[in-house]
């Protein structure tokens, strides 16, 4: 094999690679937005992909929310013991939040749904 | 009063060669396949030694006799298979052409037997999905096969490249 058919080969390995990230990531289908209840009644929809933060009145007092590159977080919550910041960043479609003792819960919705439910 | 035809050695070669490449093509034609248009696409070994041992003229007089009397064998001849066939062919034929002119204008990278046989493959089997896709199944979900499709034209133009390889090899010792 000469030299270009060498550099042919790995030109083509890779249009093989990209084209599956293109055409298979993560990112199909319409923007994702996030749902934001309290005490399980909507209070807000946002979209994923604009970063902002946010509080939110809950049963105990206020909750931070985080939108940063598509994913969503809890900054801050009055709870005890503080298992909605442990969960950190969710991204995908079908993804949730909550915060228990202070009654509010977020949720990805979007076209592709990831999960059919999460449970912990 | 018959009217004959001058036919030169040339001209009988391209149909030696044209002729093995419709066998390949009929037989081709008659393996199962795992999804529709996948095909080891041996005919394309014929063409990239022609392309190798004569030139681009000869190359598209067998590649596109092939597609027309491949057809006209297996009945499909103005079909859809046909479209489709024609189309790889032409795509094929254009990749050919580029990855030769390529190699003249920048002999460091001048692709052989291999680098050729995965550009037709590559050009092939796109242009084939393209063409089903604006023609016959205009469904977005169809184009997202592409991944799919290119690694099988990966595999099957290395193969048929190293193919071609050592009947070049061979055919320089004991040319036909």
């Amino acid at each position: 094999m000469t030299r270009g058919d060498w550099l042919i080969l790995v030109l083509m390995m890779a249009l093989v690679g990209t084209s599956t990230g293109v055409l298979w990531g993560d990112d199909g289908g319409a923007p994702a937005r996030v749902q934001v209840r309290v005490s399980g009644e909507l209070v807000q929809t946002l979209p994923l992909n604009r970063d902002r933060r946010l509080r939110v009145d809950g049963l105990l007092g206020e909750s931070e929310l985080e939108i940063r590159d598509g994913r969503v977080r809890f900054v801050d919550s009055p709870c005890s013991n503080q298992q909605c910041i442990i969960r950190g960043w969710v991204h995908r479609s079908g993804d949730m939040v909550a915060c228990l003792p202070n009654r509010v819960s977020v949720s990805i919705v979007g076209e592709q749904r990831w999960f059919d439910a999460v449970n912990f | 009063m018959t009217a004959r035809l001058q036919t030169t050695r040339e001209d009988l070669h391209i149909a030696a060669l044209a002729a093995l490449a419709i066998g390949f093509h009929v037989l081709e034609a008659s393996l199962p396949s795992p999804l529709p248009g996948v095909k080891p696409g041996f005919s394309n070994i014929i063409t990239v030694i022609v392309l190798c041992q004569i030139g681009l003229g000869a190359a598209a007089w067998v590649a596109l006799l092939r597609v027309l009397v491949g057809s006209l064998i297996l009945g499909t001849f103005l079909g859809p298979a046909f479209v489709l066939s024609l189309a790889g062919a032409l795509a094929a034929l254009l990749a050919l052409a580029a990855g030769t002119f390529l190699g003249r204008s920048i002999p460091i990278i001048r692709p052989g037997p291999v680098g050729l046989s995965l550009l037709a493959a590559a050009a092939h089997i796109s242009a084939q999905l393209f063409t089903a896709w604006g023609l016959f199944i205009p469904h977005p979900g169809l184009v997202r096969l592409l991944p799919v499709f290119l690694l099988v034209a990966v595999i099957t133009g290395l193969v048929n490249g190293l193919i071609s390889q050592r009947a070049l090899e061979y055919l320089r010792k004991d040319p036909l």
